[in-house]
């Protein structure tokens, strides 16, 4: 599953002022009832910084304007990442990355993911609110990039963190919401 | 200049030094007779996806990267891709690298029959797909890869084989489920002879590429 990376790096900090938004966020009560609730863990340890947004892409319905991403994803502390807000439809995992900042001002690391394909990230949405684990990966370094030459990289799904120890943290973050009794329920059943 | 335009540039200078041109390897798209050169041999033609393309589905036009990022990617040349297949041949089988795709692809249309004129005989498919939308890849496209690698039957007395309609059943991730090839050869025949005189003819050799 070998893929070049596109390693972003601008060093302009004004670029941070992005839709997605990051930060630890609690979960929030779904905005509309048909919204499922979609997690899953990034381990990027061995990329150059710490996992900062993750993208979920939406396929169907076929956007007007095409975006690449939905809104409403979050990075926990524990780099797993959630999103409460996912309508009805098919998705996949488009990118994952890191912003780092020193002295020279930020830098973004952007690692895109295939869209479509059997190496896709994909999941569907229904009606019904459900919720959705991805899996939990883990990011591989592969050749370092030069300027006009990408570097690859790669990512593997590991054991670790499993579904329920992500839940078990997400949680946390969903007390007294109506997410709570399903996250309870889904802890149960993965026991 | 805004700093934001500026990043615009960045980006579309970054993919246009990332992108060679464009340089068919072996066979070349022939629309009329005036494509087709001394010895050439034709392979005839035409795939297709079903269900077709929804409106939108593939679009390459100029889009922001990603959540956390203002630049924008700019493609040059991005739009030949639209309503096209892209396709790799080659007279031996193998798996092909990024880099071999970029230099040497051949577009065809979708759902189109196609006439491709070459010399080389036999050649093998080893690459299609659909450039769905641009990314920040190398060649800045974000590819659907279809099922590949089947060899096309032309020998090196032929002058124009018939290959067949070939029929990927797709999800909306692009994934495969079963190809079929379809006999089609009369409309194709008349396709043909609309670009390149009545008097075509061509050999069926159906392609084995499921």
């Amino acid at each position: 599953m070998k893929r070049s990376a596109a390693l972003l790096i601008i060093v302009l900090a004004f670029l941070l002022s992005a839709g997605c938004g990051g930060g630890f966020k609690k979960i929030r009560n779904p905005k509309y009832p048909d919204s499922s609730l979609v997690y899953g863990h990034f381990d990027i340890s061995d990329a150059p910084g710490a996992l900062t947004y993750v993208d979920i892409r939406q396929i169907r319905p076929v956007e007007k304007k095409i975006r690449g991403w939905i809104k409403g994803t979050y990075i926990t502390k524990e780099a797993h990442y959630f999103n409460n807000t996912v309508r009805p439809g098919s998705y996949v995992l488009s990118a994952f990355g890191t912003i780092k900042s020193g002295f020279g001002g930020t830098s973004i690391y952007s690692y895109p993911l295939p869209n479509y394909g059997d190496e896709a990230i994909a999941f569907r949405t229904t009606n019904k609110p459900k919720l959705i684990f991805l899996g939990s990966y883990k990011y591989v370094q592969g050749k370092k990039g030069k300027w006009f030459t990408p570097g690859t990289f790669d990512i593997k799904q590991v054991n670790k963190p499993t579904e329920k120890e992500v839940l078990q943290d997400l949680l946390l973050l969903a007390k007294g919401t109506n997410w709570e009794p399903l996250i309870i329920e889904r802890i149960k059943e993965l026991k | 200049m805004k700093k934001r335009n500026l990043m615009y540039i960045i980006a579309a200078l970054c993919l246009a030094l990332a992108t060679p041109a464009m340089a068919e390897r072996y066979y070349k798209t022939a629309d009329s007779s005036g494509d087709v050169k001394k010895g050439d041999k034709l392979i005839v033609g035409r795939i297709r996806i079903e269900p077709p393309l929804e409106p939108g589905e593939q679009n390459l036009r100029s889009r922001r990267l990603t959540s956390r990022d203002n630049s924008t990617v700019i493609v040059p040349g991005a739009k030949k891709f639209m309503n096209s297949f892209f396709m790799l041949l080659d007279t031996k089988k193998s798996d092909p690298t990024q880099d071999d795709l970029i230099k040497n692809e051949i577009l065809v249309p979708i759902d189109e029959t196609f006439a491709l004129a070459g010399k080389k005989a036999p050649v093998y498919v080893l690459s299609t797909g659909i450039a769905m939308t641009v990314t920040f890849a190398k060649d800045g496209k974000s590819r659907a890869f279809l099922p590949s690698g089947y060899k096309i039957p032309i020998g090196k007395n032929d002058d124009a084989v018939y290959i067949g309609t070939i029929v990927y059943y797709r999800d909306e991730f692009m994934r495969v489920s079963k190809v079929s090839i379809k006999d089609e050869y009369d409309s194709a025949l008349r396709d043909m002879k609309k670009k390149f005189g009545k008097g075509f003819k061509m050999r069926k050799a159906l392609v084995d590429a499921k």
